[in-house]
């Protein structure tokens, strides 16, 4: 039987193909302000790309923020749990996972199965998520992808940035532009910042190895380096870190 | 975090340190600006320091039970543990709270409270042989020794304070109930912390020393009312203990006899914080940021703040509250019974006498406004702000500034913004001030 | 025999009460009567002494609004929601009807509440008895004092005098009342019980805004068909705890159990704290008993004993067979805060999952709260 994983997220809709524990294809477009068509978009490019139709699909599951709503799906289950058998399923060793999206951060704990054995999700603001990372990159002029590297460039100054809101976290960058700081270190400082809000949440899951790390952030290189290194673990990065929650969901489908 | 021998000692020894330096300063390069008394109270601070230090190396019992002398007539070495807490601000607190989170307490409890956790699960402080509860100083710390104790397994006894319903008052019925609690305790204390026994002569001979110092402070509250006003807002701002909370009493009245006997020649003088002179006079009640200094800020625009009003200290420094020996419903008190009077403090009280305290210092001392800081995770004094305020100016026609912030943790700290509002309220005060003449 | 149909709409009278557009329609009667009414905030006021001297006892349920605009004048953003949220309502005008307000100092935010209702003469009347937060011989002697305070209070608020069958009457009303829920609480003992967690909630709520003889005698009346009334089960539900002080509204309940659970047992001062444990009159000293049993009775959170309260969770899992404990916790309001942090080492140790989130008073963040109960009951199931 062919199954489907959709992940409909904030910011992407990723969905997922598989049949008998292989992934057959998948494909990630924007979610748009309709969630249910986002999913239809998703899953019709994904058919496309594998040369199947809609009836071809035996089971369909769903997940992210608007797993609930899908009339298509024939099950929703958490980003929490897909995440897990996702991570599992690409690295079996796997016991701890750190997932950061756009708009959340996840630190979860699973047993040898992929199971879920504890987990803690980031509250409300988006301190410790993609969103903070990305204001980060506009205030100092910088592009989103480029900031990983450019933040393990060697220091000049070692800067604090707050990390506690990304309102507060703004207003700190701004002061430091103004006293004519160089960029790199402020960049550097606020990767610190977020890293140890992550560092904060997984170290409360309770870290076990090995390590995962998953979600558009896990293609940060400057955050991937510095948890590994404040953990003293090195991360495991799924090929195609967006995914994981779209092929976990597929995992998850009856067989 | 500690990298002494033995875990807890890292503040003490820290604190220690810098009382030395202290010393040392005034000695080789004194600032006439300061008392010169001070070399007394960093000589004092310093022999706290050493006692703890002493007692927690050798296994004396290191107790916290209240404000009072019971603490050292039961055998217990003081540990002030919340107050020494208070001192950790900036960027130290910052990392206690990343530890507070990590162990999944929420970060907007009152900071104090929020951080002694962490610093006595770390071992930067001593772990107390013996805590308290009570209803009648504030929930975080209700709390937060609660915690401690459950969680450490140390022995803990709540004393809870009545009030005579919504009059208030404290009647003998009350005074009995809050003395019998006590007793219960003194019984728990000698059962469960070893070393300790309650010493009555001790409680009696650290009593008369409490009301000694008292007397010499309630000298000060006069001094303060003078105009110019003497003293910094840093002086009036200083943490007080009462005598009973050193190893040496009688060194800590000698210490306040010194002290505001320098005062009193400040007055004498017209000497007055406030430069170039002073224009304004206002009261900063109960917290402040303590990671920055808005009271060098205010004495360098001519504004001084003759007192803090934390609600405790005041009514004793006033003599509106009755300090210890005084007679009460036409008797002298047992020391129990002085220890039970003294636990009923207005903190623990409805807000009625909350909103007096406040107007009565600001009478007292001729103050023209309130700065009225709401600390985040403080029910007590956040739920009335307002309250005060609208009282101030109905009453006595004073502006109050009401100002949100943490007390010690700087991260989200907006200086631009905090001294803007307080520019700005200086400019209502002085305003009203022209409108009251 | 009725209908079901018709049993359904006599249980929705009492599921409804407390709805915003129901809650004060027995006040309003009451008043038509010439009776008084009483706002109450926490669960320790003896509500048999208000009810004996012919006063309305009603519970305060704070506005569901979002805005707050009238009691962040007085309150800042980060004190207790529910405190905020009933100064609201008062501050607005929506309990006019109240002739008066009781509280006791369960914690500092409630104080302060009661200060500032004093402060703005809104009700007119406002009580305050002392609480002690220790329970032992000589606090429960004082308590004692501060219960029968209230009734010269309650005299002269109403204008009658409490004869002592006054209160013994209103003692065996009261313990109908719990008698009656209890039972209904071990119907939720079933695999499948017959009224769901948010069903469960606006069941207790509703008795705090109900005359107690109606309410007895509309519940009495429906527990032969909650006997046999079965909803639909979806699925594998696991069976949850849920731990959250004030937490009146069921919408939060709901989305606690659209989570593929069902709520079977809760320690909410507004479900089992506020009608567990029975008032035994039969020796004598009404007055002292009624003490005794707003004291001493199951799971007392305010109080400073957390290892009494996780043990009565523990043995409350066992009982309702739980499989998971939910904690909703108020933001802001710092008990649970703080006792989080030690219940959770305790659960863990007893090998009992449990999950615990911040919540707001009214309806919000519905989203968020529903991915984490549903995470936590994918893991546990």
């Amino acid at each position: 039987m062919i199954v489907c994983g959709v992940d409909i997220g904030s910011l992407s809709t990723k969905a997922v193909l598989m049949e008998k524990g292989r992934p057959l294809a998948w494909r990630i477009v924007p979610t748009g302000p309709d969630s249910v068509e986002s999913a239809q978009r998703a899953v019709a490019a994904v058919l496309a790309e594998a040369g199947l139709t809609r009836a071809d699909i035996g089971y369909t599951v769903a997940t992210g923020y608007g797993r609930a709503n899908l009339p298509f799906a024939d099950k929703a289950i958490t980003e929490i749990s897909c995440h897990a058998a996702g991570s599992h399923w690409s690295f079996p060793e796997v016991r701890t996972i750190l997932d950061m999206g756009g708009q959340d951060c996840k630190a979860i704990r699973c047993d040898g199965n992929g199971r879920v054995k504890n987990f803690l999700m980031n509250d409300k603001c988006a301190a410790g998520t993609g969103r903070y990372l990305e204001r980060v990159a506009d205030s100092l002029g910088l592009a989103l992808e480029d900031i990983g590297p450019l933040s393990l460039q060697e220091r000049g100054e070692v800067l604090t940035v707050g990390s506690n809101c990304v309102v507060f976290a703004e207003g700190d960058i701004i002061r430091l532009q103004r006293q004519g700081k160089r960029p790199l270190d402020i960049l550097a400082g606020a990767t610190d910042a977020i890293v140890e809000r992550i560092v904060e949440l997984l170290e409360r899951v309770g870290v076990e190895p090995q390590l995962c790390i998953s979600g558009g952030v896990a293609k940060n290189l400057g955050v991937v380096r510095r948890v590994e290194h404040k953990l003293g673990l090195e991360a495991h990065i799924a090929p195609e870190p967006q995914i994981v929650g779209a092929l976990g969901a597929a995992l998850l489908a009856p067989v | 975090m500690s990298s002494m021998n033995k875990p807890g000692l890292a503040y003490l020894k820290n604190e220690m340190a810098s009382c030395e330096r202290r010393i040392k300063k005034i000695s080789e390069n004194p600032d006439p600006s300061k008392p010169k008394s001070n070399v007394l109270l960093y000589e004092l601070e310093m022999d706290l320091r050493r006692e703890q230090i002493e007692a927690y190396e050798s296994g004396k019992p290191l107790g916290i039970t209240g404000l009072g002398p019971l603490t050292r007539a039961l055998g217990m070495v003081p540990w002030d543990a919340i107050m020494a807490a208070d001192r950790t601000h900036g960027t130290a607190a910052t990392e206690y709270f990343a530890q507070v989170r990590k162990l999944g307490m929420p970060d907007h409890t009152c900071d104090r409270c929020s951080i002694l956790v962490p610093m006595i699960l770390n071992g930067d402080f001593p772990k107390p042989s013996f805590l308290f509860t009570s209803n009648f100083e504030c929930l975080p710390v209700f709390l937060a020794h609660n915690l401690l104790a459950e969680y450490l397994q140390i022995p803990k006894f709540n004393i809870d304070r009545p009030f005579n319903n919504y009059k208030g008052d404290m009647d003998e019925d009350r005074l009995q109930y809050v003395t019998d609690q006590i007793k219960e305790m003194v019984e728990y204390v000698e059962a469960k912390v070893p070393g300790c026994k309650y010493d009555e002569d001790r409680m009696i001979e650290l009593l008369e020393y409490d009301r000694q110092y008292l007397q010499i402070f309630q000298e000060l509250w006069k001094l303060k009312a003078a105009i110019p006003c003497p003293l910094s807002g840093r002086e009036s701002f200083r943490e007080i203990r009462l005598s009973n909370m050193y190893p040496d009493p009688a060194k800590a009245i000698k210490y306040m006899r010194l002290y505001v006997d320098e005062v009193g020649e400040r007055v004498e003088k017209g000497l007055g914080a406030a430069q170039p002179e002073e224009k304004l006079r206002l009261l900063w009640s109960v917290a402040g940021p303590f990671y920055d200094d808005p009271f060098s800020w205010l004495e360098q625009r001519g504004v001084a703040i003759p007192a803090a009003e934390m609600t405790v200290y005041n009514g004793w420094f006033s003599g509106r509250e009755p300090i210890w020996g005084d007679p009460w419903n036409g008797r002298q008190l047992s020391p129990l019974e002085e220890e039970a009077r003294q636990f009923d403090f207005v903190w623990g009280r409805l807000g009625g006498d909350w909103v007096n305290t406040h107007l009565h210092s600001c009478r007292d001392l001729h103050l023209d406004g309130i700065i009225y800081f709401l600390q985040w995770g403080c029910p007590v004094s956040n739920n009335l702000g307002r309250v005060v305020a609208m009282e101030a100016e109905k009453q006595l026609g004073i502006p109050t500034l009401l100002v949100e912030g943490r007390m010690l943790e700087s991260s989200i700290y907006d200086r631009e913004d905090f001294f803007t509002k307080l520019e700005d309220f200086l400019g209502v005060c002085t305003a009203w001030k022209e409108n009251r003449s | 025999m009725k209908s079901n149909s018709n049993m359904e709409d006599q249980l929705r009278v009492l599921l409804q009460a407390n709805q915003p557009a129901n809650r004060a329609s027995w006040a309003a009667v009451a008043k038509e009567q010439g009776q008084k009414v009483l706002g109450l905030l926490c669960i320790y006021v003896p509500e048999e002494i208000v009810a004996a001297a012919g006063v309305l006892p009603w519970r305060i349920t704070g506005s569901w609004e979002e805005s707050t605009p009238h009691a962040s004048f007085y309150r800042p953003e980060m004190t207790c929601r529910y405190c905020s949220h009933v100064l609201e309502s008062v501050l607005a005008g929506e309990l006019d009807f109240l002739d008066g307000v009781a509280t006791t100092q369960v914690d500092d935010d409630f104080k302060r509440l009661w200060d500032v209702l004093s402060y703005v003469g809104k009700p007119p009347f406002a009580h305050i008895m002392y609480l002690p937060h220790t329970v032992s011989r000589t606090t429960l002697a004082m308590w004692n004092k501060s219960v029968l305070d209230l009734v010269p209070v309650m005299e002269d608020f109403a204008g009658v005098k409490i004869g002592e069958q006054d209160i013994l009457k209103q003692i065996e009303i009261y313990n109908e009342m719990r008698s009656l829920l209890y039972s209904v609480y071990q119907m939720r003992k079933k695999t499948n019980p017959p009224l769901t967690g948010a069903e469960m909630l606006s069941l207790t709520t509703a008795a705090r805004v109900m005359p107690k003889p109606e309410f007895n005698q509309r519940l009495e009346s429906l527990l032969p068909y909650l006997e046999t009334r079965q909803p639909e089960l979806k699925g594998n539900q696991s069976r949850l705890l849920l731990c959250g002080e004030y937490l009146d509204n069921p919408e939060y309940v709901r989305v606690v159990e659209n989570s593929g659970a069902l709520v079977v047992m809760d320690e909410l001062d507004t479900g089992s704290k506020y009608f567990m444990g029975m008032v035994d009159a039969s020796q004598g000293d009404a007055l002292g008993q009624l003490a005794e049993r707003y004291m001493n009775r199951p799971g007392l959170s305010r109080m400073g004993d957390w290892r009494g309260q996780a043990e009565q969770i523990i043995s409350w899992v066992k009982e309702y067979d739980v499989q998971g404990v939910v904690e909703l916790r108020q933001l802001y309001s710092l008990p649970l805060d703080y006792r989080a942090f030690y219940l959770g080492n305790l659960l863990q140790e007893a090998g009992i999952p449990y999950l615990t989130l911040n919540r707001e008073y009214h309806p919000s963040h519905m989203g968020m709260l529903s991915t984490r109960v549903e995470a936590f009951v994918e893991m546990i199931q």
